[in-house]
């Protein structure tokens, strides 16, 4: 099944328009709070995928995520810092450690980057769980809303279209990198790390980019998380939800570096409350539905509509 | 002039010495082969030679600086420029797009300007996409330039692969076995091609099993045997020579039948 280029355009606007004006045709508060964890999970899913496709293999993605929502709540409750400053400090926090972890990790090669990655999101829940001033297992509660003058984000719709803000912040961003020779090295490294070596492209300091740059957009939307939920638990940012970052790219197309993460990011969060229907039973449906994609469409459900060597947005 | 020159290399592997001091002297825009049986350390050599294996003694001097230390993008910079022996290509890619991720290592300046995609970026960008169809016109790719590399032929697979190394401005390319698994038509385009990568002012050093290629473009060759050099010279000189008959056929001893 494959759409003409025509075709392909009036579905985007289409799709943009959708996009745009959904909370007015939607009233669902319960389908807006699934979009909008979705977004969220959707910038995750880009820097994953862009880590993936410099073949890097992160089990650390909602880590950073959650150190972003950690920055910033502790920043917004303990000193009282205004949302709009929290955010970017979380960005900038997240996007300095990924520097500092990466250019410790990247040298090190394909295993140790995986095996580092998986202890060091245990070792973070562990962390945040036993110190006391960081919430201790019991997490942090009160983070206050964001707001604008004398308006304040409460309703649902508010918190979309600042979701929508973010999600194509970042979007842009990855799009810019994607789309410039960084992009076409990150193909290459891709495709053959040892060929790309040959031809003079630096795999470290490219990697390097992919890694801070999915560290620093997982910050931000962290601290949106934060500000969204306005309490934060260690365990939400475990392990687990690190796998369920691969598994969304994996569903959207680890191939399509931005459309890819956002369909995988909404299935994935939209999947269990569609099989809540089968009760006790809607994880094993689950399992077999995400078996049954990663069967049958090897490309993910956006490679579906695509060329089989396709790559792109 | 010396291109490049290899003092007292060596190359272990544990208790093994791949490359055993090893001594080597290239000049401009010479064909310069090695040969030897396999296991010798050819490949071995280029790895070190390319960066890819760091040195275990000795240096690798590459017109005048000392190179042994360096990663292989920094080699790629100052000019040495290998192609691989089997995996040589990005296959997913089209020949266009190969050849254009070659000429990577000619953007000047920080990442920045090509995250902005800045003017000066896009022209740059502009510049690279010129030289790529340059490039392939004198590959004799151009007509080629929308496959997938995967989809080539094999003769045009290796072909690209030495277009997408030339990409990247070589003034040493380092070729690994180059016509290995062609046929006699193929080799023939292959040979003429090289030739003609010399004739533009780029040296060449290149590992090859096919002794007619070899006899035909290199004009000095050294053997390889066992991590050692065991001869050196033109291609009469070392056909001459009794270590490396010794080397190809063995030594035949009285009684060892």
């Amino acid at each position: 099944m494959r759409l003409s280029k025509y075709h392909r355009r009036i579905a985007l606007l289409l799709g943009c328009l959708l996009v745009i004006f959904l909370p007015f045709i939607f009233k669902s508060p319960h389908l807006m709070h699934i979009l909008i964890l979705a977004g969220l999970e959707s910038i995750v899913v880009m820097g994953f995928v862009a880590q993936y496709h410099v073949r890097l293999i992160s089990f650390s993605a909602a880590t950073f995520m959650g150190m972003g929502a950690y920055i910033s709540a502790i920043l917004a409750t303990k000193f009282g810092a205004d949302f709009w400053l929290c955010l970017p400090l979380a960005g900038l926090g997240t996007g300095v450690f990924s520097f500092a972890l990466g250019s410790l990790i990247i040298r090190g090669g394909f295993h140790t980057f995986i095996m580092i990655s998986l202890v060091f999101s245990e070792v973070f829940v562990q962390a945040l769980g036993q110190i006391s001033v960081l919430g201790g297992w019991d997490g942090i509660v009160g983070i206050p809303r964001p707001a604008i003058g004398s308006f304040v984000f409460v309703s649902k719709p508010a918190y979309y279209y600042l979701t929508l803000g973010l999600t194509s912040g970042c979007a842009l961003v990855f799009a810019a990198f994607y789309k410039s020779a960084i992009g076409e090295a990150w193909t290459a490294i891709n495709q053959d790390p040892d060929l790309a070596a040959s031809v003079g492209i630096d795999l470290v300091k490219y990697r390097m980019v992919a890694y801070v740059t999915a560290g620093f957009t997982s910050g931000l939307c962290g601290s949106l998380y934060a500000h969204y939920s306005c309490y934060l638990v260690p365990r939400t940012f475990g392990i687990i939800r690190s796998l369920y970052v691969s598994i969304d790219a994996a569903v959207g197309g680890l191939n399509f570096f931005i459309c890819g993460p956002i369909t995988g990011s909404i299935i994935m969060r939209a999947l269990p409350e569609y099989l809540r229907i089968t009760d006790k039973y809607e994880p094993i449906f689950e399992g077999i539905m995400i078996i049954l994609i990663a069967l049958f469409f090897r490309k993910g459900v956006i490679g579906i509509f695509r060329k089989r060597s396709a790559r792109g947005l | 002039m010396k291109v490049l020159e290899i003092r007292g290399l060596t190359k272990r592997f544990g208790g093994l010495a791949a490359i055993n001091n090893f001594d080597l002297e290239i000049n401009e825009s010479e064909i310069h082969g090695i040969i030897g049986p396999n296991g010798a350390g050819k490949t071995t050599l280029f790895n070190v030679i390319s960066g890819f294996l760091p040195a275990t003694i000795g240096d690798v001097i590459f017109r005048g600086e000392k190179i042994t230390k360096l990663p292989v993008h920094s080699r790629v910079k100052r000019g040495i420029v290998r192609s691989f022996q089997l995996t040589n290509l990005f296959m997913d890619l089209t020949v266009y797009e190969n050849v254009h991720v070659g000429f990577h290592k000619n953007y000047s300046g920080g990442l920045l300007r090509h995250f902005l995609h800045t003017a000066e970026a896009r022209k740059e960008r502009g510049i690279c996409g010129q030289s790529t169809m340059e490039l392939l016109q004198f590959m004799g790719l151009s007509s080629l330039k929308d496959e997938l590399a995967r989809s080539l032929p094999y003769g045009h697979q290796r072909c690209l692969g030495v277009c997408v190394a030339l990409a990247a401005r070589p003034s040493l390319l380092m070729l690994d076995e180059p016509v290995a698994g062609m046929n006699p038509e193929e080799t023939m385009r292959m040979v003429k091609l090289i030739r003609k990568i010399r004739d533009t002012g780029v040296t060449v050093l290149m590992v090859e099993h096919d002794m007619a290629a070899v006899a035909d473009l290199c004009a000095k060759i050294s053997v390889l045997n066992y991590g050692e050099k065991i001869a050196e010279g033109s291609m009469d000189e070392i056909s001459q020579n009794e270590r490396v008959i010794e080397a190809y056929l063995g030594r035949w001893e009285e009684g060892s039948l």
